[in-house]
């Protein structure tokens, strides 16, 4: 064996520096380090290391010994990027200035710390289900254990093959059905679990495995198999209904971010030539030092729920949010003029925005869906801003944070109507095929308009909704009056502004709600 | 080469090969003839020494000398045409006279002397020849691999690493007082104990030079232009830090850590305004009086005319040291109080 392996070596901490601190103190130790690992006695250099850096470690592991990936689409800026443009449809082609990732592997990783769910979509043969397998050696299982307990998904899947067997001896013997014990699929009990080719599973086992996913246990025969915490990795050869079988809505809805896998380029035909003269596996070589206990991964989450959320940024989402669900010709009462109102009544869209025609189609960002956005999508979205702003090496989420993570959570949850004029704009063509590219679009143009708004500084709602979170206790009759007094002519101002658009229409309600809740306030006080 | 490294590399052939083969896809660089003369020259040397000292220790030395080597070698850091020759200097002049003390701990020492020997080499004005010769004449008197490693950090130090002195103090508490006294090229017959005593109270004072009473004078120059390989684009000034000073300019900052041994800069977060002193020429420690260019303590005095325009000065934190600066240089100026 190899005394100082190549395959094993590590990126030396720190993985993105950050600008030193005031004051520093030096360790002789570091004398010591160097282009050499230290000897089997410090092979594990990251032992020590803070689990951010660890996980990085991982990133640049993968990323430099074991996928060929030399996709860097999640762009990070320290000043100005290079901006050039290309070809004959002037595509742009940005040389980010600051450390930046390749979603492929980057958003797995995300998913392994916050035990979520991904899928790798992309054609045959791209590193889906290899990149998969690399998330359950991070967890500390052995490969051959990782691979066994992958489920391959095929036509003729059954519940039986998924979850597991009544023991054949109980099943002639028993006289109810406790008594019958159930063979559970080894699978079950693992704390990543690789669904390959997802799409080809029959419609009643997807059902079978929806309960595993989306509530954490297993039912055969009325007993229950319940599952630990897991990341979920699913692959598919194309998301769009090509597989085998339709995948269920509800199930879609439980994957949390969808990564693609690009197309390989030639140029590194070489690293391939490599891989297969010298015989490399790289899922046999992980290193000790990226790989994580039980207990670190639980750390993990701990601490990638404890980066803080500011506010300005949190505002930036609402205001994004708030464009989509909103459908004025959805409803005649206020709070149904939706497009799920829409939708469950099963209008006609084309008819239904035909009719749309008293905005400017092309600035109003809600005519670019056909839905809005769940609190399942915006509580993964919040996770993962965390999780990318953990992985950063920060403890605070920054704009640009969310920017990069949200189209890989919103690429499949937010439908686009490619017959809106936005896509029909010189130059947006290409949005109609490219969702990632389109949703970082929509969420820049909600950023330039919430700007535009100057919502960080004049925010009339926000202000009436931050005065009333402070609390009702010691409020006097007169002051709910004159804060009622406040909702009322802020609303008389903008319904003299004529039209409504998503996020006027979310403020409304929330006023509508604050005005309830001092209404009802108001009644209280004058019992007392 | 040595008939037990032929051996070794014999047994296990085909592993050694695919090693090669699987360094050679990352680092295009190494080529069979680079590779081949280390193996032949500095490693072979390695190996013999240790087989020697220990009998049957080739099956272990032998491995971890080809590893490294591919490593090293794939890098450009010792060879033929290594990009500086101090690893392949600690590989002939250091590991073949530590024999023994490779054949316990091969990974251990060839690695960590090897790292050491690419720090002290990058470090700006730092003397690798000075560690190289101080490994070279104290190592083979360790009883330990320890002892060798803690000798090296001690050297590291005397050669220049000024920001490792805290923690080399601390190593040659761990060497036999003979090998630390020689290390700090105190006499033979000093006492450890004095003499670590007065290291640690005066960061100017020399074991080996002659007792001198205390006097103003310039102790060090540090820092130059970028373009003559400092770090400075425009003359820097200084203010002062826990440890060390801080060295600013418009372009950034720099902790200045200096020395009787050396001096080293390290890039620094620029503070905010006013979280700092400012670095200007103000009040001056008690006792020091500037007349014209002539910085006057009691009898004592220092021109300090060839520094143009005094920019700023700062005292070290324990008093010992004032670092100046003028706009006429790019260098600091450290006088000794002490």
């Amino acid at each position: 064996m190899a005394v100082f392996s190549l395959f094993q070596k590590v990126s030396q901490a720190p993985t993105n520096p950050q600008p030193a601190p005031p004051a520093r103190a030096f360790d002789v130790a570091d004398l010591y380090r160097g282009p050499l690992a230290d000897g089997p006695a410090a092979e594990d250099p990251a032992g020590a290391a803070p689990l951010d850096e660890k996980l990085r470690q991982a990133y640049f592991w993968i990323v430099n010994s074991a996928i060929i990936s030399p996709h860097y689409d999640v762009e990070y800026n320290e000043g100005p990027a290079g901006d050039f443009t290309v070809g004959d449809t002037r595509s742009r082609l940005t040389l980010p200035s600051a450390q930046s990732y390749s979603s492929f592997v980057l958003l797995p990783l995300l998913t392994f710390a916050t035990r979520r769910k991904c899928l790798f979509i992309g054609g045959p043969g791209r590193g889906k289900t290899a990149s998969a397998l690399l998330m359950g050696i991070l967890a500390g299982y052995p490969v051959r254990e990782v691979r066994r307990a992958m489920q391959h998904g095929h036509p003729q899947m059954t519940i039986a093959d998924l979850l597991g067997n009544p023991l054949p001896a109980d099943l002639v013997g028993a006289q109810k059905m406790e008594d019958i014990r159930i063979a559970w699929r080894k699978w079950l009990g693992l704390r990543v679990k690789i669904i390959d080719e997802y799409n080809r599973i029959p419609t009643r086992t997807q059902s079978a495995l929806l309960t595993v996913m989306g509530d954490g246990y297993a039912e055969l025969l009325d007993h229950i198999f319940e599952c630990p915490e897991s990341a979920w990795y699913l692959t598919a050869n194309d998301d769009q209904g090509g597989g085998t079988y339709q995948v269920i809505e509800a199930l879609r809805d439980r994957i949390d971010v969808i990564v693609q896998a690009l197309a390989f380029n030639p140029r590194f035909l070489g690293d391939l030539l490599a891989r297969i003269e010298d015989d490399v596996r790289p899922e046999e070589a992980v290193p000790r030092a990226i790989v994580f206990t039980e207990a670190e991964i639980d750390r993990l989450q701990t601490e990638i729920r404890a980066v803080a959320f500011p506010t300005d940024v949190r505002r930036r989402i609402e205001f994004f949010a708030s464009q989509f669900e909103f459908c004025e010709l959805g409803g005649a009462q206020f709070e149904y003029k939706t497009k799920d109102t829409a939708r469950l009544a099963g209008t006609d869209w084309a008819a239904l925005s035909a009719q749309d025609n008293g905005r400017d189609r092309l600035k109003d960002l809600g005519c670019q869906t056909r839905n809005g956005l769940s609190v399942r999508n915006l509580m993964t979205l919040l996770i993962y801003a965390k999780a990318m702003a953990y992985f950063r090496g920060h403890r605070t989420v920054e704009l640009e944070d969310v920017r990069q993570v949200l189209p890989f959570v919103l690429q499949a949850k937010l439908q686009p109507d490619l017959e809106a004029p936005f896509f029909d704009a010189p130059g947006n063509a290409s949005l109609r095929q490219d969702r990632i590219g389109w949703l970082r679009r929509l969420f820049d143009l909600a950023c330039t308009e919430y700007d535009r708004l100057d919502l960080d500084r004049d925010d009339p709602a926000g202000a009436l909704a931050t005065e009333f979170r402070r609390g009702l206790d010691g409020v006097s009759e007169s002051e709910v009056r004159g804060r009622l007094a406040r909702i009322e002519r802020l609303i008389g101002e903008w319904a003299r502004g004529g039209k409504l658009y998503g996020h006027l229409y979310d403020d409304l309600l929330q006023l509508k709600y604050l005005h309830q809740r001092y209404t009802n306030y108001l009644r209280w006080l004058k019992t007392q | 080469m040595n008939p037990a490294f032929a051996r070794v590399l014999a047994s296990a052939r085909a592993d050694f090969n695919r090693r090669f083969s699987e360094a050679r896809h990352r680092y295009p660089e190494l080529t069979p003839e680079r590779f081949a003369a280390v193996l032949q020259g500095p490693g072979d040397a390695i190996v013999a020494a240790a087989e020697q000292a220990a009998p049957g220790s080739a099956a272990a030395v032998g491995p971890a000398v080809y590893d490294a080597a591919l490593l090293l070698v794939g890098q450009r850091l010792v060879g033929p045409d290594a990009r500086h020759p101090w690893i392949q200097a600690a590989w002939t002049e250091v590991l073949p006279r530590l024999g023994g003390l490779v054949a316990a701990a091969p990974e251990r020492l060839i690695a960590a002397l090897s790292n050491a020997a690419v720090q002290v080499a990058a470090t700006p004005g730092a003397r690798p020849q000075q560690w190289i010769a101080l490994l070279r004449d104290l190592g083979p008197t360790c009883g330990s691999a320890e002892a060798v490693l803690a000798l090296g950090q001690v050297a590291a130090w005397r050669s220049g690493l000024s920001h490792y002195r805290t923690g080399a103090l601390a190593a040659a508490d761990r060497l036999p007082p003979a090998v630390a006294l020689a290390a700090v090229q105190a006499p033979a017959d000093s006492d450890w104990p004095v003499v670590r005593t007065d290291l640690q109270r005066n960061v100017w004072y020399d074991p080996g030079a002659r007792p001198e009473r205390p006097r103003l004078r310039v102790a060090a120059r540090v820092g130059a232009f970028r373009g003559f390989g400092g770090v400075f684009v425009q003359p820097p000034r200084v203010a002062p830090a826990p440890g060390a000073w801080l060295t600013l300019t418009d372009e950034g900052a720099w902790h200045l850590i200096a020395d009787a041994c050396g001096a080293t800069f390290h890039r620094a977060e620029r503070p905010d305004e006013g979280a700092t002193p400012p670095a200007t020429v103000g009040h001056w420690p008690d006792g020091l009086r500037l007349q014209g260019a002539v910085l006057r303590r009691g009898r004592d005095e220092l021109d300090l005319g060839d520094l143009g325009a005094l920019t700023s000065h700062a005292l070290s934190s324990d008093g010992s040291t004032l670092a100046v600066t003028g706009d006429g240089t790019h260098a600091v100026v450290l006088i000794a109080l002490t």
